[in-house]
C-alpha cells in the first residue's frame, strides 16, 4: 500500500511540470498566442506573443526555431583577381529554417559559451555545430550565412527582447514577442523558454507552433506543384487575354 | 489598410502596389522600346524579396501579357513585320538551343558563371555605346528619319555581304529587301545570346533589327514585341512544369500594371522620333552595364547568395 501511493507520488511529481506547462498555472509554465497560424492570400507574417511564469531567476531565453535542413549557398570570390561573382558553393548539413531569439539579458552574462553551446543558444552555438573540415569553407563562411538570413527576418538575437516582472516574491513573469516573417516555410515550430539561475540553464517548456497553408494558397501552391504542365498553360491563356484585353480597351 | 499579398510559389508577401507599380515601369519599356524588360525585372523583383528563380520564371509570365498587349497596339498601327518577326523567332528557337547546350558545356567546365558575366557586360556596353553615339549623331543632324537609312561607314564591306546573299524576299511592312539567311541567322545568334545571358533578349533583338537589318524603329519595336511573346510564353510552360516556379499571383499583378504600361509606351512611342527612342533605350541599357559593373568590382557585403536566377 506504501509503496504504491510512493510511486503515485511520484509519478504525478512527474506529469506535473507536463501539466503545468500546458495549464499555465504551475510553478513554471509556458503559453504561446498563438499555436495555429493560416497563411491565406492576404497574410502578411505573424506575431507570435510568448508569456512565461517561473520561480525567481536571474534572465529568460525564449527561442523559436524550424527544423534543420541542408542548404547550399553560392559563394562569392574574385576571379582572375578582377571581379567579384559566385566562384563555387558552400554546402551546410542542418541549417535551421528559422533562428529567432530573445533574452532579458546579455547571453554572455546569463551563462558560459559551453552552456549556450549546449544548449543551443545563439549564432555562435549554431556555428560550433558545423565540423571545423565542412565543404567550401561553410564553417569560415557561418557569419555571412547569419547575415542573409537575417536580411529575410529569419534569423535574429535580441538581448533584451524578453520583459521581466518580479512584482510577485519568488516569481518570475516573462513576456517576449517574435514575428514570423512572411518568407518563413510552412511546418511545425518550437518555442522553447530556458530561465538561467546561477550561469545554470535548464529548459522551462516547449511549445509547437504549426504554421499551415489556407485553402486558396495551398491549392495554387499544390496546382504549381502537382500539374505544373497545366498551371503553366493557364498562367500563360490567363497572359494573353489580359494582354488582348487591354488592347481593346485602349484600341481609340 | 493591409496591402500585403502572399505569394504562394514565392512563398513571401509584397505590397500589392509595389508589383503593379514594377509592372507598369516595366510595361511602359516594353511598349516604348520593344524589350522584354526581364533584364530590369527581375533583379528588382529579386531586391523586393522573391528568390530569383521565381523572380526570373514570373517575369516571363507577365512579359507575355505586356507583350501581347504591345504587339496588339503595334498591329492595329501596321508597325509588326510578322514575315520578319516568324522568320527571326524560328532562328531564335534554333540558337536558344545551341545557346543551352554552350552553357552546359561551359558549365562543365567551370567557366559559365565568368562567360556569362563578362557576355552581359560586352554586350550592354558595347551596344548601349552604340546606340548612343548613333543616335546622337542623328539627333544633331535633325534627319528625322535619317536613323532608318544605312549609315555611311556601314555601307561598304557590310553593306556588299548583304547584297551578295541569295534568296531574297520582299519584307513590306519594313520596306526592304532581305536574303532568307539574314533573319535567319541573326534571330540564332541573339538565341545564343539570350540563352547564354539567360534573358528574352529583347535588347539584343532591337539593336539587331535596327543596324544590321536596317528595319525602321517603330517596325522594329513591335516586330521584337511579337516575337518575344513567344519567347515567353514557351519559357513560362516550361518553368512551369519542369521548375514549377511560375507564380501566378506575381504574374498577375506584375501584368496588372505591365499591359497599362505596354500601351502607354506604344503611344509615347508614336510621338518621339526614331532616334530620341533609340537615345532612351541606350541610355538604360548603358545604367543597367554600368549598375552590372559596379556589382563585379565592388566587393559584396555578404560572400553567400541563394542559388538561381539568372
Amino acid at each position: 500500500m506504501f509503496r504504491r501511493r510512493i510511486s503515485t507520488t511520484i509519478f504525478l511529481s512527474l506529469l506535473l511540470p507536463i501539466a503545468a506547462a500546458r495549464a499555465g498555472n504551475g510553478p513554471e509554465s509556458v503559453q504561446v498566442e498563438p499555436e495555429n497560424v493560416v497563411i491565406g492570400i492576404f497574410h502578411s507574417g505573424q506575431t507570435i506573443r510568448v508569456k512565461a511564469s517561473a520561480p525567481a531567476s536571474e534572465g529568460i531565453v525564449i527561442r523559436v526555431t524550424g527544423p534543420d535542413e541542408p542548404l547550399v549557398l553560392k559563394k562569392k570570390g574574385k576571379k582572375y583577381g578582377l571581379v567579384w561573382m559566385n566562384v563555387g558553393e558552400v554546402h551546410y548539413e542542418a541549417v535551421p529554417t528559422l533562428y529567432l531569439l530573445r533574452s532579458s539579458h546579455k547571453l554572455n552574462e546569463l551563462a558560459t559559451p559551453e552552456t549556450l553551446s549546449r544548449l543551443k543558444l545563439g549564432f555562435d552555438a549554431l556555428r560550433d555545430r558545423i565540423p571545423a573540415e565542412s565543404q567550401g569553407g561553410a564553417r569560415d563562411l557561418f557569419s555571412d550565412l547569419v547575415k542573409l538570413k537575417q536580411r529575410d527576418r529569419l534569423f535574429s538575437s535580441e538581448a533584451g527582447g524578453v520583459e521581466l516582472d518580479s512584482s510577485e516574491p519568488g516569481r518570475l513573469e516573462a513576456r517576449g514577442e517574435f514575428f514570423l516573417p512572411p518568407k518563413t516555410p510552412v511546418g511545425d515550430y518550437t518555442v522553447d523558454v530556458f530561465r538561467f539561475q546561477g550561469g545554470q540553464g535548464s529548459l522551462m517548456g516547449s511549445v509547437t507552433i504549426h504554421l499551415k497553408r489556407g485553402a486558396v494558397v495551398s491549392s495554387i501552391a499544390s496546382l504549381a506543384a502537382n500539374h505544373g504542365l497545366v498551371y503553366g498553360c493557364l498562367a500563360v491563356a490567363v497572359a494573353v487575354l489580359a494582354g488582348l484585353g487591354t488592347g481593346f480597351i485602349f484600341r481609340r | 489598410m493591409e496591402f500585403d499579398i502572399y505569394l504562394p510559389v514565392a512563398g513571401n508577401s509584397v505590397h500589392v502596389l509595389l508589383l503593379v507599380g514594377l509592372g507598369g515601369l516595366v510595361g511602359l519599356l516594353s511598349g516604348l522600346f520593344g524589350v522584354g524588360g526581364g533584364f530590369l525585372l527581375t533583379p528588382l523583383l529579386i531586391m523586393i524579396g522573391i528568390p530569383p528563380t521565381v523572380a526570373a520564371a514570373s517575369d516571363s509570365n507577365q512579359i507575355v501579357a505586356a507583350s501581347t498587349s504591345g504587339t496588339f497596339a503595334h498591329a492595329r498601327g501596321g508597325t509588326v513585320d510578322f514575315k520578319m518577326g516568324i522568320l527571326m523567332l524560328v532562328g531564335g528557337l534554333i540558337g536558344g538551343t545551341l545557346g543551352v547546350r554552350i552553357i552546359q558545356y561551359l558549365r562543365a567546365m567551370g567557366e559559365a558563371n565568368f562567360v556569362i558575366t563578362v557576355t552581359y557586360v560586352v554586350m550592354l556596353g558595347s551596344i548601349g555605346s552604340y546606340m548612343f553615339h548613333d543616335s546622337l549623331r542623328g539627333l544633331r543632324r535633325a534627319a528625322i528619319e535619317r536613323g532608318l537609312e544605312p549609315s555611311p561607314r556601314g555601307r561598304s564591306s557590310y553593306a556588299r555581304l548583304v547584297s551578295a546573299l541569295p534568296w531574297k524576299i520582299d519584307f513590306r511592312k519594313s520596306g526592304i529587301r532581305r536574303s532568307l539567311l539574314m533573319p535567319l541567322l541573326l534571330g540564332g545568334m541573339v538565341g545564343v545570346l539570350a540563352a547564354i545571358m539567360g534573358v528574352g533578349g529583347g535588347f539584343i533583338m532591337v539593336p539587331v533589327m535596327v543596324y544590321l537589318l536596317r528595319m525602321p524603329m517603330h517596325v522594329v519595336v513591335g516586330t521584337s514585341l511579337f516575337q518575344i511573346l513567344f519567347t515567353c510564353a514557351n519559357v513560362t510552360v516550361m518553368q512551369a512544369w519542369m521548375n514549377h516556379t511560375v507564380d501566378f499571383i506575381l504574374a498577375l499583378l506584375l501584368l496588372f500594371g505591365s499591359v497599362v504600361g505596354a500601351q502607354i509606351g506604344a503611344r509615347i512611342g508614336k510621338r518621339l522620333k526614331a532616334d530620341q527612342l533609340k537615345i532612351l533605350m541606350s541610355v538604360i541599357v548603358l545604367v543597367v552595364m554600368v549598375k552590372m559593373l559596379l556589382g563585379l568590382v565592388i566587393a559584396p557585403e555578404i560572400m553567400l547568395s541563394y542559388t538561381g536566377g539568372h
